[in-house]
């Protein structure tokens, strides 16, 4: 019997790790449920990456190819996990939607990735209500699209405002943790938009900037020095509306005190939080989740995508916020595991 | 509440602090109350407090400050603080509803506020003198506000109909289909037997020493009318 592994979520991490598997002599399959494959790079068609302003879709279709030109990869998008059972160490995972099929594995690796934060579900952001409030994803959807202009009424923006930590280190909505590359995501974006928007006031308002790393002179200082952003302390208490721009209120606690200040656009950094699927596929392989709802890494720190069920690997932002090239990386930690766990049992 | 719980609390009203004003006496009140850490689990220093206060939109006050003050142990500046600078907070609770800590800026100033009066300090007197008549009605009937409270100079912001609105009141109230609406004295009908238990509550928690303390003069009008009220119920027993 040939070892086959399956790899569930065709994002950055799935991807890497179904190419990585087969290169270590594994048969793989890789399911994804959307129908097309890339996860939040192909869902938003980033064009630029953090933090390297590299192309997204290169690096997808770089990512694809080696999957699809790769004959012991077997891909089926379109494609639900409906039911497992396991016996002997080997799982029986049927299938559904668009391949309905029941396959055998003797290991499996999550990659199954992250939602973002839906800023409706935290009213004060007034999303939804003013159509010139949108997400950091709907951003990177429109500068695939074409030029930047308000949704509102088509105008080129004259001022845009960043705010920081959209559903993420907010006990209200119920996630206490940081989404990690938010702020560094942002002002990317800042800086692309500088290219756009010569003239254009671009401001953020934050409660920390967590750049870390190579990112801080390479994002944040770079902003400031050759996009002229401005940054304010200040996280956002609510976003009203007042002749047609959005008014965001808050209190700038460096400098100035309160504020009531328009815009014309204003982009919510909006946070990660576990996917739908990562839950889903939690509690179908029964691995337990960490605090936060991401799947919990029983490796700890010498062994990131181990779970604590034998047989069971994670990649990616399915256990926690990260960036894509850590979620890549992952995908690579989670083939080598997945070797060690197997090669005592078969031999390749 | 457990046993141990009262009894902190209650400390933290003992008649034999009333007065005491010494600074560190006063933060370890706040600290020690039985809410503080309901109110305060640390602070991101974020501004969203007093990005939502409408109070900061308009004054020097800052929910956030009061809470870095507190935290920072600096007993002198949040004793300053109790002299003024809280009582500009609206406890609208605003800060509360939003803060990602799930701290309560307005509850800590309401605990800043109680141990401000229990221990008598100067601002009190001075700040609670326009409210002689509120502290009246609530203490004899358990109102805030009643219909015949309502003078057009102290209600600017209800807008220009309440001239009319504070005129013969009588009729105006029993045009309301709802018995124990028509009055005027009070909101509702409040019945002799609900002062009482009222009295008793206030006497049992301490509010009555309390007001002893802030206002004589109101505590010997207040002190009569139970002792009327409570001859009136005892003797018709």
């Amino acid at each position: 019997m040939s070892t086959s592994v399956m790899v569930i979520g065709a994002g950055p991490a799935g991807l890497q790790a179904a190419s990585t598997l087969s290169h270590l002599g594994f048969d793989v399959t890789l399911v994804e449920q959307q129908d097309y494959l890339g996860g939040a790079v192909a869902r938003h068609q980033y064009q630029v990456l953090m933090p390297d302003f590299s192309s997204g879709p290169e690096l997808l279709s770089r990512l694809i190819e080696r999957v699809d030109n790769d004959s012991h990869i077997t891909v089926y998008t379109g494609t639900q996990v409906e039911e497992v059972s396991e016996s002997h160490d080997i799982f029986t995972i049927k299938l559904s939607g668009a391949n309905q099929k029941t396959l055998q594995s003797q290991a499996v690796v999550l990659a199954t990735g992250f939602d973002h934060f839906n800023p409706a579900r935290d009213g004060k952001y007034g999303y939804g209500l003013f159509p010139d409030v949108i997400t950091g994803a709907e951003l990177e959807e429109m500068f695939a699209k074409g030029p930047i202009r308000r949704p509102s009424n088509g105008e080129i923006p004259q001022s845009v405002a960043f705010i920081y930590c959209v559903g993420s280190r907010d006990r209200q909505v119920g996630n206490t943790y940081c989404s990690r590359v938010c702020c560094a995501v942002s002002a990317k974006q800042a800086i692309e938009l500088r290219e756009q928007l010569p003239k254009a006031r671009i401001s953020m308002f934050y409660m920390d900037v967590r750049t870390y790393g190579l990112w801080e002179d390479t994002l944040y200082w770079r902003s400031q020095e050759e996009a002229g952003v401005v940054y304010v302390k200040g996280r956002i208490a609510e976003v009203t509306e007042q002749h047609g721009r959005p008014v965001l209120k808050g209190e700038d606690t460096l400098v100035r005190g309160p504020f009531e200040w328009p815009f014309d656009l204003v982009v919510l950094a909006a946070g990660m939080e576990p996917s739908g699927g990562t839950r889903e596929m939690a509690d179908k392989f029964q691995v337990s989740l960490e605090s936060h709802g991401f799947i919990k890494q029983a490796g700890a720190i010498h062994n990131a995508s181990l779970t604590d069920h034998p047989g069971v690997f994670v990649a990616g932002a399915a256990s926690g916020p990260k960036a894509i090239e850590d979620s890549i990386s992952e995908g690579d930690v989670a083939s080598l595991a997945v070797f060690e766990y197997l090669k005592a049992k078969v031999t390749l | 509440m457990s046993e141990e719980a009262v009894v902190t609390h209650h400390l933290r009203l003992d008649p034999e602090d009333v007065g005491e004003q010494d600074a560190e006496s006063l933060l370890d009140a706040i600290k020690s109350d039985l809410r503080y850490e309901e109110v305060i689990h640390g602070c991101l220093n974020c501004g969203v407090c007093s990005g939502s206060c409408p109070s900061h939109r308009f004054f020097d006050y800052s929910p956030r400050i009061v809470v870095q003050t507190v935290l920072s142990g600096d007993a002198q500046a949040v004793k300053d603080m109790m002299d003024e600078y809280i009582w500009a907070c609206a406890q609208c609770y605003t800060c509360a509803m939003r803060c990602p800590f799930h701290n309560s800026p307005g509850g800590l100033v309401m605990i800043m506020r109680e141990v401000a009066v229990w221990r008598g300090m100067e601002a009190v007197h001075r700040l609670l003198k326009p409210y002689g008549r509120v502290l009246l009605k609530v203490l004899s009937i358990g109102n805030q506000l009643t219909p015949d409270m309502i003078q057009p100079d102290f209600f600017p912001d209800w807008g220009p109909k309440i001239p009319w609105s504070s005129t013969d009141l009588a009729i105006k109230r029993k045009a309301i289909p709802v018995y124990t609406l028509q009055v005027t004295t009070s909101a509702w009908r409040v019945s002799p037997e609900t002062s009482y238990e009222l009295y008793t509550i206030y006497e049992e928690t301490g509010v009555f020493r309390l007001i002893e303390q802030i206002d004589p003069n109101l505590y010997e009008v207040v002190s009569d009318m139970v002792e009327d009220l409570r001859d009136m119920i005892e003797s018709s027993r």
